[in-house]
C-alpha cells in the first residue's frame, strides 16, 4: 500500500479487515472503513477519471461527496461516486466517460481538435445544414454524459419515512453538535444530521492533529450521545429544504421526509480550488481534501508537496503532512498569513514562501512539479502533489432554499446569509465563523434560538463571532498564456471560457452559467460557482453582490429516483362480494380505485361470456355487485330542505319508502352526478351516488350543508354497506325465496322502497334497476352482503340466475337509453343536453344550479341522441369518442355504442348538434382509421320503449 | 423492537349521532370522555366519543336508541387490525402523523397509506388497535404486511393470525 500511512488518532478504517476489488481490471486491497477513492489512492492510483469534454487523466480533487474525478461505473450502477461510496469485497469497477480504458482513452483525441470547440460552439454549429444534424446529434449524444445506464432496468422503489422533530440542525461538526447540544438542553426534540458516517465534521480531519481540540471533541461528542432527545442520523444528507420546515433527507435506506418547527444549518464549507494552469493534474488537490485522506482513512496524498495557499488553514494541512512525516517541499502563500498555526509550521522548519504567484503545475501524466512567481521570478519545484488552500464557500443550499438572502462580506471574503427565514438559523463556517471556539458559540447560540423559537419564546440578542480574517483569497484565479487553468472541473471549464462568455454577452450570472455550463455538471457548482461569481463580477466591473448567484436547488446531491419516488399507496377498494368474484374467477377492471368485475368468463370468450350474461338477464335473472355506488344517509331536521337544495327534482314531497332519481348539477348547472334518493322518514334521506363521485359529492354536500347553516347530518356509508341488483323476470321469484315479505306489485311497486328481512337479515329494497326489467336494489351491511349474494345466487339457481359483470350492465343500460355520468356526459354537458329536462322542477324555490340552467334551457346546441349503425357492424363498428361529421365540421361525438344481441343491431349514444339530432337524421361516423360509416338517429329507449318490463306491467311513476 | 399485524373481528360496531347520547355513556361508565377520548370498557370493547351528538363503540350487544329521539345508530364492519411492537416505526412509514403529539387514550383520525382510518392511542407498550373503512381492508392489511416485509427501516416479523 503504497501510500497508506500509519494509524492516525480518528481515522475510519479497521486495518484489521481487508477489502478486494477490481478496478479497471486490477485488483485493489483497502481496508474495511475505505471508500473506494481512498482505497485507489492508497495503492498508488492518481488517475481515477477522465474529464467530461477533452478526456484529460483526472485525480482526487475535493474528496468531499462531489468529487466528479472519480465517479466509476459498475454493472448495475453508473457514476458510483469514489469519495463516499464504501469500499467492498467483490466490487468491480471501471472509469466513466473513456472510449477504450482509463490508460487509453481515445477521447482524449478531442484535446486536440480543443481550439475548435470553444464555450457553447454546440449552440452554433450544428443548426445549418439541416440535414447533417441527425448525424451531429447521435455523435454529441455518444461523445456527451458520464456513466452508462443498464436500460434492462427494472422498477425500483424504495421506502420513505416520515420523522418529526422539533430542532433539525443540518451538519454534525462542531458548530452543529454544539447548536444540538443546547437545543435538546431547552427540552426540545432534535435530529442531528450528517452526510458522514461519523459525527464530528472538520473538527475530526482539519484539526485532527490539534491536541488542544480534543476535549472539545470528547465534549461535544460525549455530549450529544448522552443526550436522549437528540437523534442522530448519519450517513444521510438533506436533499432538499421545502416550506414549513419540511427536510428531503436521504439516507442508504431511503428517503426520509423530516418535519421540525425550526432548524439549523451548520453546513459548514466548500473549499474552493485556486484556478492556474494545470489544476487539474492528479495529484493537484483542496486542502481539506488531503487532510480527509489522511485523517480518515490514512493515507498520504502524496510524498512530496507544496501546500498553495492564502489562510492559515493552509499552514494546518502542511503541518498534518509533516507531522505524517510527508515532505512539505514549501508553503507558497499568495500573500502574508499570520496565526498560530503559520508559527507552528515555521517552527517546524517548513519553508514558507510569501507573497507567491501561481504560474503551472507540471507533469503529463500527474503532477512532477510546481512554478511559481515570487518577487518577479519563476522558480520551480518539483513534487508529486499540491494542496491548494486558497477560499471556501458556504454550502448554503438548504439557506437558499429555504429563502435566505446572502451577501458577500469583503472582512472574510465569503458569501454569509444576511437575512434567515422565521425559524432558519446559520452557524459556523457557513456563518463565516471560523475560529474553533466561536464555532463552538456561533453553534451554541443557534441551538438555543432555534429551542426557543420552537417554545415561542424571546430570543437573544444576535452575537457575531466572526474573527474578521479572510480566510478565502479575493480573486484565486491566474490565468496563464497557454491555458488550461481549469474553473469547473464537471464540464472542463477554463478562464477562456468564461472570459468568451462574458464577452459575447452573457455577463449574467444565469446567462453565463447556462451558456458556459459552469455549476451545470455533476457537482453542481460546489467547486466553481464561486470561482465563477469572482471572474463575472470582476470582468463586468461589479461587486460581488451586484453579480448574485444562481439558484441551489434540490437535490444538495444526486438522488437516486427510487428514492424520490417511494412505496407507492395506490389504494385499492374490494366490495363485500369479492370473495365470490373471484372464486368465479371474474376478470376485473378498475373503476376509481374500486375493483369491478368486468364480466365472468364462463364462455369461450370474452364476448360470448358477456353475450351469456346479458341473455341472462333479459331472459331468466341476473345480479349484479354494485356496492360501490356511493350510499349517503342525510338526516335531521332538515333533512328534506337539503335534499330539495341540492337535487333538481323536487325531493321534499317523496312519501316515506319511496324512491326517485336524483340528479344533480353543479353551480354552472353541469351533470355532476345522479342516483337514487330513498326516504326512511321524515327527516331520513338515503341517497346513492355513481360509483366515481362518492367521494366528491359527500365532501361538497358537508361544504353546502355548513354553508346553507342547515340541521343536517350526512355520512358517507359507501365502504360500510353491500349492494346488489337482481334484474330480470325471475327476479321477484327469486326474491320470493329468501323474504316472506310480499314482492307483489301491490305491495312493492316500482320506485318503491322497502326495509325487510331478507335471507334472515335486514335489508333495503329499492325497485328500480338500471337494465330495463324487474328488478330489485338490494343494500345491506357489508358484513352480510356476501351472504345475501351467496342466497340469492342459491335460489335463483332454478331460474338461471347468472352474476354479471360491468360490460354486461353497460350494454343493457344502453339498450335501455340510460346515460353513465361522465360517459354519456362531459365536464359541459347539463340536463337538457342529455333529454332530462324532466328531471329539473323550476317550481322549487332554489336547488344548486337553477340560475344557470334557467339561462341554459335557452341556450341549448347540442343534443344526446340515440342511433343505429347502418353500415356492416362487424366490419365497421365505431369506438366511443369517434366523431360526427358533416361535411367539413365535426357536430358531435359518439358517447356509447355496443352490439345489441337483444335488438339484433349495433346502438349507440351520441352527443350531436340539435340540429342534426331529429329522428332520421343520417349521421357519419369518422371511424379510426378515417373513413366514414353512417348511422341513424332513433328514438331511445332502444329497448322496451313503454317501460313495461322493468315496471311489471304497472303503471308508471313511484309508490311508496 | 418486532413489529406484528393481526387481523381482529369485533363483534358490534356501532356509529351513533343524534341527541341524548351521553346518556348511553353513562350506560357504559364513560360519562366523562373527552372528545377524541377513547375508553376501553371490557374484554377489548372500547367506546370513542367524536363529538357533543357523536360516538363511536365496539361493544358485545347492540345499543338502545331511537329514531323517534332524535337517535341514529348505524353498523359498521371495520376493517380491524392491532399492531404490536414498534408500531410507530411502521406508522413512519405510512403516515405523515406526528404521533409524539399523541397521548394514550387519543382516539385519532388520519390517512394511512391513501386510506382513512381511526386509531386507539394505547398505553405505552401496548398494542395499536386500528381500523379502516371494509372496503379498503385487504389493501390496507397488504399494504402494511408489505412494508413490513420490504422497509429496510424496519426490523421485520409478521403475524397473520387468520
Amino acid at each position: 500500500m503504497k501510500l497508506r500511512l500509519g494509524p492516525q488518532p480518528l481515522e475510519w478504517i479497521d486495518r484489521n479487515v481487508s477489502v478486494t476489488f477490481d478496478f479497471e481490471g486490477k485488483r485493489v486491497t483497502g481496508f474495511e472503513g475505505d471508500v473506494v477513492t481512498s482505497a485507489l489512492w492508497a495503492e498508488g492510483w492518481k488517475v481515477l477519471g477522465r474529464s467530461f469534454k477533452y478526456h484529460r487523466r483526472r485525480g482526487l480533487m475535493s474528496f468531499a461527496n462531489h468529487d466528479i474525478n472519480a465517479l466509476f461505473q459498475t454493472a448495475e450502477m453508473p457514476n458510483v461516486r469514489g469519495d463516499v461510496t464504501p469500499a467492498k469485497n467483490g466490487l468491480s469497477l471501471t472509469a466513466v466517460n473513456t472510449f477504450g480504458s482509463l490508460e487509453n482513452d481515445k477521447g482524449a483525441l478531442v484535446e486536440w481538435i480543443a481550439k475548435f470547440l470553444p464555450v457553447g460552439f454546440y449552440y452554433r454549429a450544428f443548426y445549418s445544414p439541416k440535414f447533417l444534424f441527425p448525424k451531429w446529434e447521435r455523435l454529441i449524444r455518444e461523445m456527451a454524459g458520464l456513466g452508462k445506464i443498464n436500460t434492462n432496468w427494472s422498477e425500483e422503489r424504495q421506502p420513505k419515512r416520515y420523522r418529526h422533530c422539533d430542532v433539525a440542525i443540518i451538519g454534525a461538526g462542531a458548530s452543529g453538535m454544539a447548536a444540538a447540544i443546547q437545543a435538546a438542553k431547552q427540552g426540545v426534540d432534535v435530529c442531528l444530521i450528517d452526510e458522514n458516517p461519523f459525527i464530528g465534521g472538520s473538527l475530526d480531519y482539519q484539526f485532527a492533529n490539534q491536541r488542544s481540540q480534543s476535549l472539545n471533541r470528547q465534549y461535544l461528542k460525549e455530549t450529544v450521545a448522552s443526550l436522549p432527545n437528540i437523534q442522530v442520523i448519519t450517513s444521510a444528507y438533506v436533499a432538499g429544504y421545502y416550506g414549513d420546515h419540511w427536510l428531503a433527507v436521504n439516507t442508504d435506506q431511503g428517503l426520509i421526509k423530516l418535519s421540525a418547527q425550526s432548524v439549523v444549518v451548520a453546513t459548514g464549507v466548500f473549499e474552493q480550488p485556486a484556478v492556474f494552469r494545470n489544476n487539474d493534474l492528479p495529484g493537484v488537490m483542496n486542502a481539506s481534501a488531503a487532510q480527509r485522506l489522511m485523517a480518515r482513512y490514512a493515507v498520504a496524498p502524496c510524498n512530496a508537496g507544496v501546500v498553495l495557499t492564502a489562510n492559515h488553514e493552509g499552514y494546518r494541512a502542511a503541518l498534518d503532512m509533516h507531522e505524517n512525516g510527508l515532505i512539505v517541499k514549501a508553503i507558497l502563500d499568495t500573500g502574508k498569513t499570520e496565526g498560530v498555526w503559520v508559527d507552528e509550521a515555521k517552527k517546524a522548519g517548513i519553508v514558507v514562501y510569501e507573497q507567491v504567484t501561481p504560474i503551472e503545475a507540471l507533469g503529463s501524466r500527474e503532477v512532477e512539479g510546481f512554478i511559481f512567481g515570487l518577487n518577479g521570478m519563476e522558480h520551480r519545484l518539483d513534487c508529486d502533489g499540491i494542496l491548494m488552500s486558497v477560499g471556501w464557500a458556504p454550502a448554503g443550499a438548504p439557506l437558499y432554499q429555504a429563502g435566505a438572502k446572502f451577501g458577500y462580506e469583503p472582512e472574510v471574503q465569503q458569501l454569509i446569509p444576511v437575512s434567515l427565514p422565521d425559524g432558519v438559523f446559520a452557524c459556523g463556517r457557513v456563518n463565516g465563523v471560523y475560529v474553533m471556539e466561536d464555532r463552538i458559540k456561533d453553534g451554541e447560540q443557534a441551538g438555543l434560538a432555534a429551542a426557543l423559537h420552537v417554545k415561542g419564546d424571546a430570543i437573544p440578542e444576535w452575537k457575531d463571532f466572526r474573527d474578521g480574517v479572510a480566510h478565502s483569497h479575493p480573486y484565486p484565479i491566474w490565468q496563464h498564456p497557454k491555458g488550461k487553468e481549469f474553473v469547473d472541473f464537471d464540464e472542463d471549464i477554463q478562464v477562456k471560457d468564461l472570459k468568451g462568455a462574458i464577452a459575447q454577452g452573457f455577463d449574467n450570472i444565469e446567462l453565463m452559467k447556462r451558456f458556459s455550463t459552469i455549476g451545470m455538471g455533476p457537482s453542481q457548482g460546489k467547486h466553481s460557482n464561486m470561482n465563477g461569481i469572482r471572474m463575472l463580477a470582476k470582468l463586468t466591473g461589479k461587486t460581488i453582490d451586484e453579480t448574485g448567484s444562481t439558484t441551489a436547488r434540490p437535490m444538495f446531491h444526486p438522488t437516486p429516483v427510487s428514492h424520490l419516488a417511494g412505496m407507492r399507496f395506490r389504494p385499492e377498494r374490494v366490495t363485500p362480494m369479492q370473495l365470490f368474484h373471484e372464486e368465479a374467477k371474474a376478470c376485473f377492471m378498475e373503476a376509481g380505485n374500486w375493483l369491478r368485475p368486468e364480466y365472468y368468463p364462463t364462455e369461450a370468450t370474452r364476448e360470448d361470456s358477456i353475450k351469456a350474461e346479458v341473455s341472462a338477464v333479459r331472459n331468466a335473472v341476473g345480479l349484479v355487485d354494485v356496492s360501490t355506488l356511493g350510499k349517503l344517509e342525510i338526516f335531521g331536521r332538515d333533512a328534506a330542505e337539503l335534499m330539495d337544495r341540492l337535487y333538481t327534482m323536487r325531493m321534499s314531497n317523496m312519501a316515506i319508502g319511496a324512491s326517485r332519481y336524483a340528479l344533480m348539477v353543479d353551480d354552472a348547472g353541469v351533470l355532476i352526478d345522479d342516483g337514487v334518493a330513498v326516504r326512511f322518514s321524515d327527516e331520513h334521506f338515503y341517497v346513492t351516488t355513481t360509483t366515481s363521485t362518492s367521494d366528491s359529492a359527500y365532501r361538497m354536500i358537508q361544504k353546502k350543508v355548513i354553508e346553507w347553516n342547515l340541521m343536517v347530518t350526512v355520512l358517507n356509508r359507501t365502504g360500510q354497506i353491500g349492494a346488489m341488483n337482481v334484474a330480470g323476470p325471475n327476479s321477484r321469484k327469486v326474491l320470493s325465496k329468501l323474504t316472506a315479505f310480499g314482492l307483489s306489485n301491490d305491495n312493492f311497486p316500482y320506485l318503491a322502497s322497502r326495509q325487510a328481512k331478507l335471507a334472515g337479515v335486514d335489508v333495503t329494497m329499492i325497485r328500480v334497476g338500471f337494465v330495463g326489467e324487474l328488478g330489485y336494489e338490494i343494500h345491506v351491511d357489508a358484513s352480510n352482503a356476501l351472504m345475501v349474494w351467496d342466497a340469492i345466487m342459491n335460489a335463483g339457481k332454478e331460474f338461471g340466475i347468472k352474476p354479471f359483470g360491468v360490460e354486461a350492465q353497460r350494454l343493457l343500460r344502453l339498450e335501455k337509453g340510460h346515460i353513465i355520468v361522465g360517459q354519456d356526459t362531459d365536464g359541459l354537458t347539463n340536463p337538457f343536453e342529455a333529454n332530462m329536462s324532466w328531471a329539473v322542477h323550476f317550481k322549487k324555490p332554489y336547488f344548486l344550479g337553477k340560475p344557470s340552467l334557467m339561462k341554459l334551457k335557452q341556450m341549448q346546441t347540442r343534443t344526446l341522441v340515440g342511433f343505429e349503425l347502418l353500415s356492416d357492424a362487424e366490419k365497421d363498428q365505431p369506438l366511443e369518442s369517434n366523431l360526427l361529421i358533416e361535411g367539413k365540421e365535426m357536430v358531435g361525438r359518439v358517447t356509447s355504442i355496443g352490439q345489441s344481441d337483444t335488438l339484433k343491431k349495433v346502438i349507440g349514444l351520441a352527443m350531436v348538434s340539435t340540429e342534426y339530432s331529429a329522428e332520421g337524421q343520417e349521421l357519419n361516423i369518422k371511424l379510426s382509421d378515417g373513413r366514414l360509416v353512417k348511422a341513424k338517429v332513433v328514438k331511445t329507449p332502444f329497448y322496451d320503449p313503454e317501460g313495461w318490463l322493468q315496471k311489471s306491467n304497472e303503471g308508471s311513476g313511484e309508490a311508496a | 423492537m418486532s413489529i406484528q399485524i393481526v387481523p381482529k373481528a369485533f363483534p358490534v360496531l356501532m356509529h351513533l349521532r343524534g341527541e341524548g347520547l351521553d346518556e348511553v355513556l353513562a350506560s357504559l361508565g364513560t360519562s366523562n370522555l373527552d372528545i377524541f377520548q377513547y375508553r376501553f370498557v371490557a374484554n377489548g370493547q372500547f367506546v370513542a366519543k367524536l363529538g357533543n351528538e357523536e360516538i363511536f363503540v365496539c361493544v358485545e350487544q347492540p345499543l338502545d336508541i331511537s329514531e323517534e329521539k332524535k337517535q341514529y345508530a348505524f353498523q359498521r364492519g371495520d376493517a380491524i387490525f392491532e399492531l404490536s411492537g414498534d408500531w410507530k416505526g411502521l406508522m413512519a412509514e405510512v403516515c405523515i402523523y406526528d404521533f409524539r403529539q399523541t397521548q394514550p387514550g387519543d382516539f385519532l383520525m388520519v390517512l394511512i397509506a391513501g386510506v382513512s382510518a381511526w386509531l386507539l392511542i394505547p398505553e405505552e407498550g401496548a398494542p395499536l388497535v386500528l381500523g379502516c373503512d371494509p372496503t379498503y381492508g385487504h389493501y390496507f392489511y397488504e399494504t402494511l404486511v408489505r412494508q413490513l416485509e420490504v422497509s429496510p427501516f424496519l426490523k421485520m416479523e409478521c403475524q397473520d393470525d387468520d
